[in-house]
């Protein structure tokens, strides 16, 4: 099994060129934030943890928009970092699947470790994807002459946040107390989790449908998830906006229900899958 | 070992690729099969590996059923279409990396399976700079290095040269020495008449005749 996962690891994100992407992306999306939403604040002020904040805060949610008569601002940065790392993650499975996989899946003789491999393989691309997101926040912090190893989020970006977003439930800045510990939960472990679960669904509907169109559905899944602020069930995704989390906003999402619907979601598509999987053609269809 | 084909059928987009197809196979013996492109010889094969899920009938190998007592065959060794190795590898890194997983093999033997087939072991160069000829003929090494008892080569002669021909000619020549059961599928009648101890012949995805090869029998 541990040959299988390390074959994974070396094949699937060693040499997995598109990872480049990911780290072009947080460089560029750390850029445009600091050059223009987060240019009125001075830059010693801004942590790490407010660049993190600025990658995955999301937009008000659009049925709130409608209420209160502001337009809607598509979240376009927030679904490009889960579009990015589903596009990282969208080919490797099925690749090896049709192709090299067979060789291995014969000798190791059972369907199921060949699936739990490619779950922790899963895992793990998603790790690097966040290990690039983190590194490039503390390398900018570092560039800017910011507070690198402060892990909360600055006053300024609470204030400006406050003002800046319409959204109706939105906490007054000052009430914004967020410890430590939960701004590592909602900044970094929920939008973590999120990822992951996108990335497990995308990989159990790659053994339904073609790598393409599971991540044109998967995309669709992620766009009906930034319109909504309501505990639907499926629908987690929108978990992965920091901003509708419960601490920025009275009535959010809380980190415990997030990481639970991720836990869940994670089970169940790695369920659904080992299920397929037992009865999985090599052939296409 | 015994292989017992009972019944099976598969159906792809409302066509039946496998159709009641009931088989006795055993050790020491060379099956050929043989059949127009698409009569269902690839997914026959597929169906032994245990590649596919059938919608009915079973596979038995020594008395075991496959997808109720084991996912794929032991002791396989097999060549479906074209056979796909890691493309930053040489040949020699390829089959070490496989016969890794099992342990069985050294790197002497890794040599002289290349050698056997044609192949230099100390070439250096990666799998996606070899032709097609040289990874068909990896593709023949992969499957035969680790003594399998259960052998299936599906056009094993595809892009290869005379001499690859002659080859292969040896090559399941020698596994049926070692009473190894062989399966095999090509469009080359001559060359099946010349390795087959048992001709198959399929159509629309069912068995039309069976014939036993009297002339390799005499030999």
């Amino acid at each position: 099994m541990y040959k299988l996962i390390f074959h994974d690891i070396k094949e699937g994100i060693i040499k997995n060129k598109r990872f480049i992407a990911v780290l072009l992306w947080f460089i560029t999306f750390s850029v445009y934030a600091l050059l223009f939403p987060l240019y009125s604040i001075n830059h010693k002020d801004i942590t790490s943890f407010d660049l993190l904040l600025y990658f995955y805060k999301g937009e008000d949610p659009m049925f709130d928009a409608v209420l209160t008569g502001e337009p809607f601002e598509f979240p376009i940065f927030w679904m490009m970092n889960f579009i990015l790392l589903l596009f990282v993650v969208m080919h490797y499975m099925y690749n090896d699947l049709n192709g090299f996989g067979i060789q291995y899946i014969v000798r190791i003789k059972k369907r199921i470790t060949w699936w739990i491999s490619k779950c922790i393989w899963c895992f793990c691309s998603c790790f690097i994807f966040f290990f690039i997101c983190v590194l490039v926040a503390f390398a900018v912090t570092v560039l800017i002459g910011g507070k690198t190893f402060d892990f909360t989020n600055s006053y300024s970006l609470m204030e400006k946040l406050a003002n800046d977003m319409n959204y109706y439930c939105m906490k007054f800045w000052g009430d914004m107390e967020v410890s430590t510990g939960q701004v590592i939960m909602c900044e970094l472990v929920v939008p973590f989790m999120v990822s992951w679960a996108v990335c497990q669904i995308q990989m159990t509907l790659t053994l339904f449908l073609k790598p393409t169109v599971s991540f044109i559905v998967n995309c669709a899944f992620i766009l009906v998830s930034a319109y909504i602020q309501n505990y639907i069930p499926g629908l987690f995704i929108s978990c992965g906006m920091t901003l509708h989390n419960i601490n920025f906003v009275y009535e959010g999402f809380s980190t415990s229900y997030c990481v639970l619907s991720c836990f869940i979601a994670i089970f169940i598509s790695f369920l659904i899958g080992a299920i397929k999987f037992k009865k999985y053609n090599f052939v296409e269809e | 070992m015994k292989i017992k084909i009972n019944n099976i059928n598969k159906r792809f987009k409302k066509h039946d690729v496998l159709n009641q197809i009931s088989l006795d196979m055993e050790s020491g013996n060379v099956y050929g099969f043989c059949g127009y492109n698409g009569c269902g010889k690839t997914m026959l094969m597929r169906a032994i590996c245990g590649l596919l899920k059938l919608d009915s009938g079973s596979i038995i190998i020594d008395d075991k059923q496959m997808k109720k007592d084991f996912d794929f065959p032991e002791n396989l060794g097999f060549l479906i279409e074209n056979p796909a190795f890691l493309e930053d590898y040489s040949g020699f890194q390829n089959l070490k990396f496989l016969t890794g997983i099992k342990n069985k093999t050294d790197d002497e033997k890794i040599r002289d399976t290349l050698i056997k087939v044609g192949l230099n072991p100390e070439d250096k160069r990666k799998y996606k700079k070899y032709s097609l000829g040289m990874k068909q003929r990896l593709g023949i090494a992969a499957a035969v290095i680790e003594e399998p008892e259960l052998l299936i080569l599906d056009e094993p002669t595809n892009a290869l040269d005379t001499e690859g021909v002659r080859m292969v000619k040896n090559i399941i020549k020698e596994e049926k020495k070692k009473n190894t059961l062989v399966i095999l599928a090509c469009h080359d009648k001559i060359f099946l008449n010349e390795v087959s101890d048992v001709f198959i012949e399929i159509e629309y995805g069912k068995i039309k005749s069976i014939e036993r090869n009297m002339q390799n029998e005499e030999v």
